[in-house]
């Protein structure tokens, strides 16, 4: 689900732009600063790797297969951080080589695949890992990790103003529920055979009093995404949110300042004044979580 | 399977790279200047609702820039497959204005993009890129991911042949095997292009 440009508005596109920017060198930063000798080969060839791995067909019966989408498996081999950069390097090609998915768009796609997909797919094995479930993380980090991208690139198009009638919408929930299975699936077993040709290539993640972080973290953005989802399922709700929030739907509004009568909005909708306040409860609670986690990490360094 | 290796990653993937080759007026512009020209036919399109009248600029700049007009159209066209399916959907349910916008509007936003590439080597745009602060690491990994994208899809395609003799890939156990054999090479590839980059006495404090 690449985005093309033309599809988001401008304050989408451009909100999700400064959100992916300043995380996305984050992220080069600490992938930089955990870097050992030849990492940067290994993150190209490793980009190489997850394009090419697309040919090889996962059959899955009556014909159908699936391939490879492999943000849980970078994840797991190369370290969130660099595995983030890689997805981030995979898209810029694909945006200007393949004109799979938009220029303007790229913020917004490295948001949904690079950023929230990966560490969809990282945190469920984050959190197994070193307990007998480790391969069960592995595989709810494939799942999560398309089916957090999907809803995220779904509502950020509702948002813009692209609906989906809720039929089709249902299908494609379900489209994506059996890609996120194979995922999982392809994940667990490519890991099971690395595992067999040469265990160093897992990465066991560092530091184990941050499991609940993670486990908070991971809560938090499957709950993010999908309540995302269930309000661009529900039109009306949501362009008010999108009202509310100074995002307006329409073209012609595209500069427009907030809604005049955003009073009376708040105060006749306790459903969306809930719906607001539960979404950007989620947000300061993922904030505090980071930033109580780099305290901890700090604290416990120092 | 009677394509060659690099069209079953993506068809004329490195069409670009011929192109982008060329020697007109186009082709020597500062790179810098043809990244925000980009950006700016971008938003443009994104905010203009007529923006589709300047769709005759697109080929203008395509005929002075002497780079196949029908092939770059087939480039930009690429676009439509997702598109086509979202202003589908769009025009059942009656927005018919809507999804026409969404058309033209995906159409020419990739003619930009595939104009600058068209007309800049991939290099210079992520070099332009690194100039304009995009992290130093991202750019790198970028170039090495393009670069050694022939090598690896040409590998996966030997190994996809090798399983066809075999019978063809029908299990799902197989499968994973070859993808983990595949991660292997690539692993020792990586290996091997840094000690040949060392050698050659690479000293870059990412390498």
């Amino acid at each position: 689900m690449h985005i093309p440009d033309g599809f988001l508005t401008t304050p989408v596109w451009a909100s999700l732009a400064a959100l992916s920017l300043p995380s996305a060198a984050a992220f080069a930063r600490k992938a930089q600063s955990g870097l050992e000798d030849g990492r940067v080969p290994l993150m190209g060839v490793m980009g190489a790797f997850v394009f090419a791995a697309q040919m090889i067909n996962f059959p899955v019966g009556i014909g159908a297969s699936g391939h490879l989408v492999g943000s849980a498996l970078l994840a797991a081999t190369l370290g969130p951080a660099a595995a983030a950069v890689v997805m981030t390097a995979i898209l810029v090609i694909q945006a200007l080589i393949f004109q799979d998915g938009g220029l303007l768009a790229l913020g917004a796609n490295v948001f949904n695949m690079a950023i929230a997909g990966v560490l969809a797919g990282y945190w469920p094995y984050r959190i197994l890992s070193g307990t007998r479930g480790r391969m069960a993380g592995l595989f709810f980090g494939g799942f999560l990790s398309v089916i957090v991208s999907a809803a995220l690139c779904l509502g950020e198009l509702a948002l813009s103003g692209v609906r989906m009638p809720a039929q089709v919408l249902g299908i494609s929930v379900l489209v994506f529920s059996v890609t996120g299975l194979l995922e999982g699936l392809i994940t667990v077993a490519v890991i099971g055979s690395l595992t067999r040709m040469n265990p160093r290539w897992i990465r066991e993640p560092a530091g184990e009093g941050r499991r609940a972080l993670a486990l908070l973290a991971c809560a938090a953005l499957v709950l993010a995404s999908t309540g995302f989802l269930v309000a661009s399922a529900l039109p009306d709700g949501l362009e008010r949110v999108a009202g509310l929030v100074g995002l307006a739907g329409h073209e012609r509004a595209v500069l427009a300042a907030p809604l005049p009568d955003y009073d009376t909005l708040v105060i006749d909708n306790p459903w969306l004044r809930r719906a607001t306040a539960g979404l950007l409860g989620l947000g300061l609670t993922t904030l505090a979580c980071f930033l109580l986690g780099k305290w901890i990490s700090r604290w416990r360094s120092a | 399977m009677d394509q060659p290796v690099a069209q079953r990653i993506g068809p004329g993937i490195f069409v670009f790279d011929q192109w982008s080759r060329g020697n007109s007026a186009i082709h020597r512009l500062d790179p810098r200047g043809k990244v925000i020209a980009c950006f700016f036919l971008l938003i443009l399109t994104s905010l203009w609702s007529s923006a589709w009248c300047i769709f005759p600029l697109a080929v203008l700049i395509a005929a002075a820039a002497r780079v196949p007009i029908p092939g770059l159209a087939r480039r930009a066209a690429l676009v439509l497959p997702f598109t086509l399916i979202f202003a589908a959907v769009t025009a059942l349910m009656g927005d018919y204005p809507r999804a026409a916008a969404l058309l033209w509007r995906s159409y020419l936003s990739a003619l930009w993009v595939s104009l600058l590439m068209a007309t800049t080597p991939l290099e210079v745009v992520l070099e332009t890129a690194a100039r304009f602060g995009v992290p130093r690491l991202l750019v790198e990994v970028t170039h090495f991911t393009w670069r050694y994208l022939g090598v690896i899809g040409a590998q996966a395609w030997r190994l996809k042949t090798a399983a066809l003799t075999r019978g063809g890939e029908r299990s799902f156990h197989i499968s994973a095997a070859s993808l983990a054999v595949l991660f292997a090479s690539s692993y020792a590839r990586a290996e091997r292009i840094h000690r040949a980059m060392l050698s050659r006495g690479a000293t870059g404090e990412n390498a």
